[in-house]
């Protein structure tokens, strides 16, 4: 590459000339994922967002939310609304699949869980050690496209007091770009201190 | 803006191996992902994992969801990361490994793995560390078998914001 010289040099000679002050330096080109946010709980909170998503996330895809949390909730597990825009209408659905170590089940959330796509059993609770986290890899698709309703995917699980593994599907009848996320605890407990929610953009 | 995944090392085995082990892990990142297309020298093997050299089985305790085209299940074992998409001679299963705040002090190290083999069937399994040390290495091998040439497994960490 040819050398960039500044432009008190005095002597040019035949150099090229250059207006922009990037000449000479390597690209810099965006990676296909990114962190956009992170948020670790130091005390409980009932709500964890993520806003200002039309600027935060501008550019990307696909998002997705890694999660280790677990809830306040006096029981051997909890779990949590993910809340599109705000909108707390009837306007999601879900299934899931889930073994629990003896058995496997499946079931449609929709008539039960409307407030948000319900995360069915993805958080320990307190009959757990208060150092046993679930785990939950939250895919939300093409969030940002008018021309399609939300759709979202989890693969979550824990062992602990009791043991799951799950795979989820969810749906925002919506097709608003999401702008905001919410993550609700369902049954009005928190989630706990320690609790980790990362959002990463993919492009 | 932070780049969310780093490649951190791949290996390819050259020859056959007893195990393939990734060690002086940094804890500069959030969570890990090991990625293992696996073989093995003789008939089908399940694949397993320890962290930081610890071989007890009753550390590790994992929740598994099973299909195979015909029937499904659920079961617990120990440190298993496949149960239908165990590997063969052939390198024609894959399992992703999601271990979670791996370099956390305060919490377990759970893990969330998915295992596939088309011949076989399709798993999904949460497992857990009972153990609230950092990570700092990796031990993936065979439950009763060798790995053979050609087994490639990586791995990858995501940075914190």
């Amino acid at each position: 590459m040819t050398p960039v010289f500044p432009l008190s040099s005095s002597s040019f000679g035949d150099y090229q000339r250059y207006l922009s002050a990037l000449a000479g330096n390597t690209a810099f080109e965006p990676s296909d994922e990114d962190i956009l946010a992170e948020e670790i709980l130091t005390s409980s909170a009932a709500e964890v967002s993520f806003s200002s998503l039309n600027t935060l996330a501008a550019g990307y895809q696909h998002l997705q939310i890694r999660m280790m949390a677990r809830s306040t909730r006096s029981a051997d597990n909890s779990e949590f609304y993910l809340r599109f825009n705000s909108d707390t209408g009837a306007n999601y659905a879900q299934h899931y699949m889930r073994g629990n170590g003896s058995a496997m089940e499946s079931a449609n959330l929709q008539t039960s869980g409307t407030q948000g796509v319900r995360c069915y059993q993805t958080l320990t609770a307190a009959t757990s050690g208060s150092d046993i986290y679930a785990a939950s890899v939250i895919d939300i698709l093409d969030p940002f496209d008018t021309n399609k309703y939300t759709t979202t995917r989890i693969l979550t699980g824990f062992t602990g007091a009791i043991d799951r593994v799950l795979i989820e599907s969810g749906l925002w009848m919506d097709t608003d770009a999401v702008t905001s996320i919410t993550l609700d605890e369902y049954y009005g407990s928190s989630f706990a201190a320690g609790s980790r929610f990362t959002l990463i953009g993919m492009k | 803006m932070t780049t969310a995944w780093v490649p951190l090392a791949t290996t390819t085995l050259s020859s056959s191996a007893s195990d393939i082990t990734f060690s002086s892990i940094s804890g500069a990142y959030r969570d890990l992902i090991l990625v293992a297309t696996g073989k093995s020298t003789s008939g089908t093997q399940d694949q397993g994992i320890n962290f930081n050299a610890d071989g007890t089985a009753g550390n590790y305790d994992c929740v598994i969801m099973w299909g195979n085209g015909s029937t499904y299940g659920s079961t617990t074992s120990t440190w298993l990361i496949d149960y239908y998409g165990s590997v063969t001679t052939d390198n024609n299963a894959a399992t992703i490994l999601q271990i979670m705040d791996y370099s956390a002090t305060d919490k377990h190290k759970t893990y969330l793995s998915r295992s596939n083999r088309a011949a076989s069937g399709v798993d999904a399994i949460a497992g857990r560390w009972s153990n609230t040390a950092a990570i700092t290495s990796i031990k993936y091998f065979l439950i009763g078998g060798t790995l053979a040439a050609g087994t490639t497994v990586s791995l990858y960490g995501s940075n914190r914001s």
